[in-house]
């Protein structure tokens, strides 16, 4: 997790884009940047490491065990091992509504 | 009690709980540093903060002067001290990797013991009743650095590796990896007598056993993490 010493200093800027809905401009909104971020850095490391998903935190020995874990099974497979079970979360989660692990 | 960031903790969870402390903050002639000859000295009872920012530690042993710069966060670095954290020996502490990885002698109020006796186990020394540290001696080296795997909250070293060449003395010692507190990876050492590189070390590992294992890392990660942070180190110690 970051915490406050890895925090970088920054100015905060405001854009305003009225909703044309309702005479005040105003619209609901919560959470926005946690809705897309922590996919888009799971997807990331999933697609650098090779591996179908990585549950949070994706802390640094996560990761290497991840890219070590699948490293090896890579491996097995080609010798033929047939003791390897290979878990594809995606063809898993087509009907939970699309909640990865860790979300 | 030296600076106090190990004991005071320690007794606010209340698994210490000693009748009485003696404060070490006001006795003089037991903190700065110190060039001898070609010998580093540096006082028990000097601050994380002060030996980092020591302008003769930096100029002899920027290697050694970048143990105490990495130490926890600017609270824990302006109170902590050499002495404390050598006599307290925690497995994940900075100190104890640099004192073996330098073949220090840790110079007490009854004698002078060498850091390959003084270190004896998890929070464990060779240090008895009534002996308290005075000073620590860094012989001058050629070659010496420091690379850590912090971590994030504590500042801690999950892992850290020192490496050092002085003449056919060859060291690497880490800290935070081992169960039983720091120790010396002699097959590293072997490797680097040919040459001094990271490149000596390329596709070394150690064993995971003996590493200890929490839910920060595994021991396999913490093993891993040994042979990564000494190519780091002697990168570093040979640029």
């Amino acid at each position: 997790m970051p915490h406050a010493h890895d925090l970088p200093s920054f100015k905060v800027g405001l854009t305003e884009t009225k909703a044309p809905s309702n005479p005040l401009g105003i619209k609901g909104c919560g959470e926005a940047g946690a809705i897309a971020s922590p996919a888009a850095v799971i997807n990331a490391i999933t697609d650098a490491i090779g591996t179908e998903d990585l549950a949070m935190p994706a802390t640094a020995q996560a990761v290497w065990s991840a890219a070590h874990a699948y490293a090896t099974a890579s491996c097995r497979v080609i010798q033929g091992d047939s003791d390897v079970q290979f878990h594809f979360p995606s063809s898993d989660n087509g009907s939970s509504g699309g909640g990865t692990a860790g979300a | 009690m030296a600076g106090g960031h190990s004991l005071l903790p320690v007794m606010k969870l209340r698994l210490a709980n000693p009748s009485a402390l003696i404060d070490l903050s006001l006795v003089e002639g037991m903190s700065g540093v110190e060039q001898k000859g070609r010998s580093i000295v540096i006082g028990a009872m000097t601050r994380h903060a002060d030996a980092a920012n020591s302008p003769v530690l930096q100029q002899v042993s920027p290697g050694l002067a970048s143990v105490p710069a990495s130490v926890g966060d600017p609270q824990v670095r302006n109170r902590g001290t050499i002495g404390g954290s050598v006599a307290n020996n925690d497995p994940n502490a900075d100190y104890p990797a640099a004192c073996l990885g330098l073949g220090a002698t840790i110079i007490t109020n009854k004698r002078r013991i060498a850091a390959d006796d003084f270190f004896t186990g998890m929070f464990s020394t060779a240090l008895e009743d009534g002996e308290i540290i005075t000073k620590d001696q860094f012989p001058g080296c050629e070659k010496a650095a420091y690379e850590k795997f912090k971590h994030p909250a504590s500042g801690f070293a999950l892992v850290g590796v020192f490496v050092s060449k002085r003449g056919s003395d060859i060291r690497v010692a880490v800290t935070g990896a081992g169960a039983n507190g720091v120790f010396r990876v002699k097959s590293f050492e072997e490797a680097l007598k040919k040459r001094f590189a990271a490149k000596s070390l390329e596709g070394m590992t150690i064993p995971a056993t003996g590493m200890n294992s929490d839910i920060h890392a595994s021991a396999e990660y913490r093993a891993h993490l040994v042979g990564v942070l000494a190519r780091r180190a002697l990168a570093k110690a040979t640029a």
